[in-house]
């Protein structure tokens, strides 16, 4: 049994190993960035370049890391000063904070020369909004920093710990969906616009015949008029940036489907996390999407050769009534010590399920429930020790 | 004024982090409701489908189902809402499928603009306003459909945005009957007699601080009643008396003599002590940063979350008011 978890848990190395890029997804709340950091901490120590990228992580890590304040540049942690150990020769860990209006900040400064301009774009209702919260926007600009820093010869691996979603493939084609959207519509968008009500240009209206115009008069009825003429501005000043995106949307992509990266999910122990996780990994295979296997975070270890129910706390611990409260404590805690051994009874029977449904093919790597929470490289660094 | 009880309300959004229970939280909730002679609903977003799982059976879809007796639910899905929505806006099915299903047109106005946000919400407003006659609309005319309609709303930051949907909506439309159905909606959120958020969080460091700043935010961005803090899955206390208490030094003393097995429930115990004194650590930071009424919800053990243990969930959030 102990050595079937072994091999188990060895291949959660070999999966890290044998690729450039390991995209850790899962829902909200199962710790995709704690598996994301120890992971990439593990690599290090073992002598590889890493890096470690993430979407707004809990602040505690970015502190303990050293890294906070720092978004969108990679910065390098200082393994062997916060751990008291140093990684094996050549092995560097370094990491990245992403913020996702950061990122299309700099990416107007870089696309948009005229000063003018650009304030214009900051200054727009809707830039403001689809940078900060339009879907897709962290996943594409969590895809773009990745196709850069893949190219870069510096990483011998790179851990991209991916927003929370309940579908892996969002990750996947929510920037493409994005892309198209802001540089196919938006480009129509404004000649529909232009050619209807919101520009002098007779000609343009001709063109785009009239039943566009009147569509646009139906939306217009219902939304206001400003709300159109503010798309098409926004549309307008932007559009230089949706095409330089389109190219490497699809990059990326093909990079996310070769042999140099794979897939992890990481799942909490309980019925619905897990059946979330199954829905992520059908989808995944359906896409043919390299996938390694799942991390099951948090887990109530097995408790082999622990004590039968059908046993009396009297058999284990000495009866006293004599002595007020005695038998009331010795209770109590055989109540505890049973509740404990369900616990673990119970994560195991949903894990056995997940197993049940996704077969032999994906590895399931179980990371035991540690006391307190995981905020600082020593953590990291003990959390390691399950995936040997 | 004093609060609505929270059953007696007829929306209660319940929001939280990823992963610390929310949905159990408002199947809990819908238990206790039903237990009360209530109808009662929950509301999902973005298709998700946990009440479905939590039952053991197929997804509810955005037709909704009835899970157990009295206890509905739906799986709001943006795309559904919005049609639902525009049809009923715009009478003829034939403008929605030229105007909005346009391929340029509907991305931007789900995207860019925030509908999809607008609508879900929407949506659930709309079972507030539904009559059990099958109609619906603001006016309370006639018995309502459901008596308690619950949002089970997504984690954090996209809960937080389907809340502040209808104030965003009606900043940039400023006129015109989607302004109007947003400040509708709006109105709706911001009567306290009738609608009440309840955060639900873990009794562990990072969910307790982002709960305090989630609470803080939910202040100063959303005009909305908040009922109180549910802080699930906290480890139960091991003695009860503390004349039991007093025997533990000397328990763990006798372990040494007594074997392995002595040594391992004493063991449970030393964790489970040390579990409790964490979590009740954390709530007490969380009282002390927050003035408002909290809930502990045990940790349960039990293999499934039945019907049953969901009503005795539910039993705690009963006093909540």
């Amino acid at each position: 049994m102990a050595q079937v978890t072994e091999q188990r848990q060895e291949a959660l190395r070999t999966a890290v190993d044998g690729h450039k890029v390991v995209v850790v997804c899962g829902t909200g709340g199962v710790g995709k960035t704690t598996m994301s950091s120890a992971l990439a901490l593990d690599a290090a120590l073992r002598g590889q370049r890493v890096l470690v990228m993430t979407i707004d992580p809990a602040r505690r890590l970015a502190d303990s890391l050293g890294v906070t304040g720092k978004l969108n540049s990679a910065s390098q942690i200082d393994v062997e000063g916060l751990l008291g150990r140093a990684p094996a020769e050549g092995g560097s860990l370094h990491a990245m904070m992403l913020d996702a209006k950061g990122t299309w900040d700099s990416l107007v400064r870089r696309l948009i020369k005229d000063p003018e301009l650009q304030a214009r774009v900051f200054a727009n209702r809707y830039y403001v909004r689809a940078s900060e919260s339009l879907s897709g926007s962290q996943e594409y600009m969590a895809m773009e920093r990745l196709l850069e820093v893949s190219k870069s010869p510096d990483y011998d691996l790179i851990v991209l710990d991916t927003p929370p979603s309940r579908n892996a493939l969002d990750f996947l084609e929510a920037p493409s969906r994005m892309v198209k959207m802001l540089a196919e519509g938006g480009l129509k968008w404004i000649k529909i616009a232009g050619g209807g009500r919101f520009s002098s240009n007779k000609a343009g209206r001709t063109l785009f015949g009239k039943s566009r115009a009147g569509m646009f008069s139906v939306f217009e009825r219902f939304t206001g008029g400003e709300v159109i003429a503010g798309i098409a501005e926004f549309v307008t000043i932007t559009g230089e940036i949706f095409e330089g995106m389109k190219v490497n949307a699809g990059e990326v992509m093909d990079l996310l489907r070769s042999d140099e990266a794979t897939f992890l999910l990481v799942a909490s122990p309980n019925r619905i996390s897990l059946s979330e996780a199954l829905y992520f990994h059908d989808r995944l295979r359906e896409a043919t999407i390299p996938f390694s296997g799942f991390v099951i975070n948090r887990v109530r270890p097995p408790r082999e050769g622990d004590l039968e129910g059908s046993r009396e706390p009297w058999d284990v611990l000495p009866s006293r009534p004599e002595q007020t409260g005695w038998n009331e404590a010795v209770e109590a805690l055989w109540d505890n010590h049973k509740r404990r051994v369900r616990w673990s009874s119970v994560d195991q029977h949903h894990i056995r399920a997940l197993q049940q449904q996704c077969g032999q093919g994906p590895f399931y790597v179980e990371i035991p429930e540690l006391e307190g929470e995981v905020h600082d490289l020593q953590a990291l660094n003990h959390l390691i020790q399950y995936f040997r | 004024m004093s609060p609505t009880p929270l059953l007696d309300q007829r929306v209660v959004v319940v929001l939280g982090k990823g992963g610390v229970g929310k949905s159990v939280v408002s199947a809990a909730l819908g238990m206790r409701a039903v237990a009360a002679g209530k109808r009662a609903i929950v509301a999902e977003c973005g298709g998700a489908e946990s009440m479905a799982t939590l039952f053991d059976r197929p997804g509810v879809g955005y037709s909704g189902a009835e899970l157990s007796p009295g206890l509905h639910a739906l799986s709001i899905t943006p795309d559904q809402a919005v049609e639902e929505y525009l049809i009923r806006m715009l009478k003829f099915r034939l403008l929605y499928e030229v105007v909005f299903r346009n391929r340029y047109v509907e991305p931007f106005m789900n995207g860019v603009l925030g509908l999809s946000d607008l609508i879900s919400i929407g949506k659930v407003m709309d079972l507030e306003w539904s009559r059990a006659d099958g109609t619906h609309g603001p006016d309370p005319q006639g018995p309502p459909q459901y008596d308690l309609v619950i949002l089970d709303s997504p984690s954090t930051g996209h809960g937080l945005s389907l809340l502040r949907a209808p104030q965003t909506i009606m900043d940039i439309t400023r006129v015109g009957p989607l302004h109007n159905n947003a400040r509708m909606i709006r109105d709706l959120l911001a009567d306290r007699t009738r609608v009440s958020v309840l955060l639900v969080t873990l009794a562990e460091e990072m969910p307790i601080n982002e709960t305090i700043e989630l609470h803080a935010e939910l202040a100063e961005k959303v005009d909305i009643e908040i009922a109180g803090v549910v802080v699930n899955g906290v480890p139960p206390k091991i003695f009860a008396q503390d004349d039991a208490a007093q025997h533990w030094e000397e328990l763990q003393r006798l372990a040494e003599e007594l074997g392995p097995q002595a040594q391992r429930v004493i063991a449970d115990g030393q964790r489970g002590l040390r579990d409790r004194e964490r979590a009740e650590h954390h709530i007490a930071r969380l009282r002390e940063s927050i003035d408002l009424p909290v809930a502990e919800l045990p940790l349960l053990a039990r293999r499934d979350l039945d019907p049953q243990s969901l009503l005795d969930l539910g039993e705690h959030l009963r006093w909540l008011k």
